[in-house]
């Protein structure tokens, strides 16, 4: 069989080479590791006349590298990886909006002398910002065909495969040399091929896109006035703390209709099979375990639709990087960077892709804080607990005359977490040497949000939560149910049946242990599945309650409003927002840091500080009031 | 006893899953891309916007 053809994808992080790498493999992409490292290989087959591999490399800037991922993209390429051979042809992947910045890397990449192309990607939106590129003075300025590319389009990459199958053939037929390209092209610019000072390179960049590019002149004016004010050191932190109080409003404001429709329709579909079917374990196992376990995390649905709808509109909108980089300097005073905004701000949506994106992060104590904290930054899994609880004990009345109260609460929640993540950085960060690593950042133009990508991002969470209630969920709700409900009471019970069962006899153990935060049984068995997902912490109280009350009607949060002091909910909030999260961020964080010993620590201190935070707030809350 | 039946399955199988999702010498080892978010069934169908790429 003949020896496939590798091509490798290389070009600066967001510039599409993922989105690149799909459309050309059909999304066939195998998965590992490279030796050593926790930076992720991914390859797929080519569907070319000759057999090829296509290589899609960690983003970078240059090949002057900042950080783990930019150092294994630049090892590739030189054939520095052990048992990884050096990509046959390079496809340099550029931003057409932003020619000058690619740039760099690609004339970086012609002094190796390698076959190399250039794929022009996203040149939809550079046509609709009204740039417009001579391709074929491009490709004779910097000696490499050009292709113009559209990703994300279906028919946006067929020249790019084209040629690939041409370089594939040609390749097969004439095994390459170093330094030879494979199709004839002008050799104009073979002084390239040299080493030249960054100075030189930059006015060669300059030159070429002076002659080769015409775009509009200037950025709209709005755009710097609004810059001046969004950037501002101080101002730009007010306009970013108010945004976030207008999301928490509108999570708590905007979801109710929703939430009670949904409320509503799983209530009756409790009623209904209550009605018809018969009597018997199956009917409990239906209406206490099913229907109470599930739809009541499914019930926060919209709640959630709404968080990530705010958080797509901002990053679409191009204000999230301004975000990142207004936050650098008082970062920078806490021990971390602008750089680690952006896992931090994942970390809101879920804390193990966040994590995983501190690779990007070149500091490695840097890296290690901003993992430690991450989990900090209140997750979506955990929203359904604080909207319950809220919703039970917080009314829900105006303050100020604009503030709803149980917004401004949930607000404190993520702030809560936010300043003890600063806390924690501080010291951890106190006494260390650091290297200073400047933040490089590409601000994008200000644009107005599509609504497709609104929609498919928003598509795209509904999927993963309805997945989650639909398998962990359902399946810890199974479980849990079978342990509320057997064994059952003894002929000559006395107390409620439930506490005769596995959980309550395991919630009765653990009361001693959480009796000084206040935590009744029921609320100690809810932490037990929610190292398996947040949100079943509802499902738990929802099944337990259920149960024990025999009957899934009822609104759960008037239900633990009855059962559950002021003090102890906010003591379980505060439990909430310290405690580690699920098995999956544990598992992550010992992977991530690649030490057992840091993951244990990591566990050790989060329950320490949930254990003294809820204690703290149970102990105050009962004092005063 | 039919009731019985069916509901000791459906317990044994959410079990299962839960062994498999969180034991490694049980369950199917995931793509190292993989978070452990639960937002699929299987790699290929992953919907995490942040890893579905590294899948």
């Amino acid at each position: 069989m003949a020896k496939p053809i590798r091509f490798a994808l290389i070009g600066n992080p967001n510039c599409g080479k993922t989105s690149l790498f799909n459309r050309l493999t059909g999304a066939r992409a195998k998965v590992a590791n490279y030796p050593g490292v926790t930076v992720e290989r991914r390859s797929g087959p080519l569907d070319l006349p000759h057999p090829a591999e296509l290589l899609d490399l960690p983003g970078t800037y240059s090949l002057f590298v900042t950080s783990p991922d930019e150092q294994v993209a630049r090892d590739v390429i030189l054939g520095k990886i052990a048992g990884e051979a050096k990509p046959d042809v390079l496809i340099a992947v550029v931003d057409a909006t932003n020619l000058r910045l690619g740039l760099r890397l690609v004339m970086e990449l012609k002094t190796l002398n390698r076959p190399m192309l250039l794929a022009l990607n996203q040149m939809d939106a550079a046509r609709t910002r009204g740039i417009s590129i001579n391709t074929a003075g491009l490709a004779r300025a910097i000696g490499m065909p050009v292709i113009e590319t559209v990703a994300v389009n279906r028919h946006g990459t067929d020249d790019l495969r084209k040629l690939l199958a041409e370089y594939a053939e040609n390749c097969a037929q004439h095994p390459l040399e170093e330094g030879m390209q494979p199709l004839a092209l002008s050799r104009q610019i073979e002084e390239l091929s040299r080493e030249e000072s960054i100075e030189d390179l930059y006015s060669l960049i300059e030159t070429i896109v002076s002659e080769q590019v015409i775009q509009p002149s200037e950025l709209p004016r709005w755009q710097d006035r609004l810059d001046a004010v969004v950037m501002h050191p101080i101002l730009g932190l007010g306009v970013l703390f108010s945004i976030l109080l207008v999301v928490f409003q509108a999570v708590f404001a905007w979801a109710n209709p929703l939430m009670d429709f949904i409320k509503a329709g799983k209530d009756s579909l409790g009623e209904t099979v209550s009605f018809y079917m018969p009597a018997g374990i199956l009917k409990d196992f239906i209406v206490q375990g099913l229907i109470a376990g599930m739809g009541s995390v499914v019930v926060f649905l919209p709640q959630i639709i709404i968080l990530f709808f705010f958080i797509l509109v901002l990053e679409d909108t191009g204000y999230l990087t301004r975000a990142a980089f207004l936050l650098d300097r008082p970062m920078r005073g806490l021990g971390i960077s602008g750089r680690s905004f952006i896992p931090l701000l994942s970390s809101f949506a879920c804390a193990v892709p966040g994590i995983m994106s501190t690779r990007t992060i070149s500091d490695p104590r840097e890296r290690f804080i901003t993992i430690m904290i991450a989990p900090l930054m209140t997750c979506s899994a955990r929203l359904p607990v604080y909207a319950l609880i809220i919703g039970a004990f917080i009314p829900a009345q105006t303050v100020w005359g604009i503030f709803n109260l149980q917004g401004l609460t949930l607000f404190a929640l993520y702030f809560a977490g936010v300043v003890s993540a600063a806390v924690v950085a501080l010291i951890m960060r106190r006494n260390q040497a650091r290297e200073e690593f400047p933040l490089l950042l590409e601000l994008p133009c200000y644009r107005w949000p599509m609504a497709y990508h609104l929609f498919m991002g928003l598509k795209e969470r509904v999927v993963i939560f309805l997945r989650r209630v639909g398998t962990i969920i359902l399946a810890l709700s199974i479980v849990l149910w079978f342990l509320v409900s057997f064994p059952g009471a003894p002929a000559d019970a006395t107390r409620p049946a439930i506490e005769y069962s596995l959980a309550g006899q395991l919630g009765g153990f653990m009361q001693h242990l959480f009796a000084p935060l206040g935590f009744n049984w029921q609320m100690c068995i809810a932490l037990i599945p929610a190292m398996g997902a947040r949100e079943v912490a509802v499902s738990t109280l929802a099944t337990v309650y259920a149960v024990g009350e025999n009957s899934a009607e009822g609104a759960l949060g008037t239900t633990l409003s009855q059962a559950w002091s002021l003090p102890v909910a906010l003591a379980y909030l505060a439990w909430f927002v310290y405690a580690p999260q699920c098995i999956s961020t544990i598992a992550v964080v010992r992977r991530e840091t690649n030490s057992v010993k840091y993951t244990v620590f990591f566990a050790v201190y989060l329950l320490v500080l949930a254990y003294c935070a809820a204690w703290a707030t149970y102990s105050l809350a009962s004092w005063l009031l | 006893m039919w009731q019985e039946v069916i509901v000791g399955l459906c317990i044994l199988a959410a079990v299962i899953y839960l062994a498999r999702q969180w034991l490694p010498i049980l369950g199917k080892k995931p793509a190292p891309g993989c978070g452990g978010c639960g937002g699929c069934d299987t790699a290929k169908s992953c919907a995490n916007p942040a890893e579905k790429g590294l899948h």
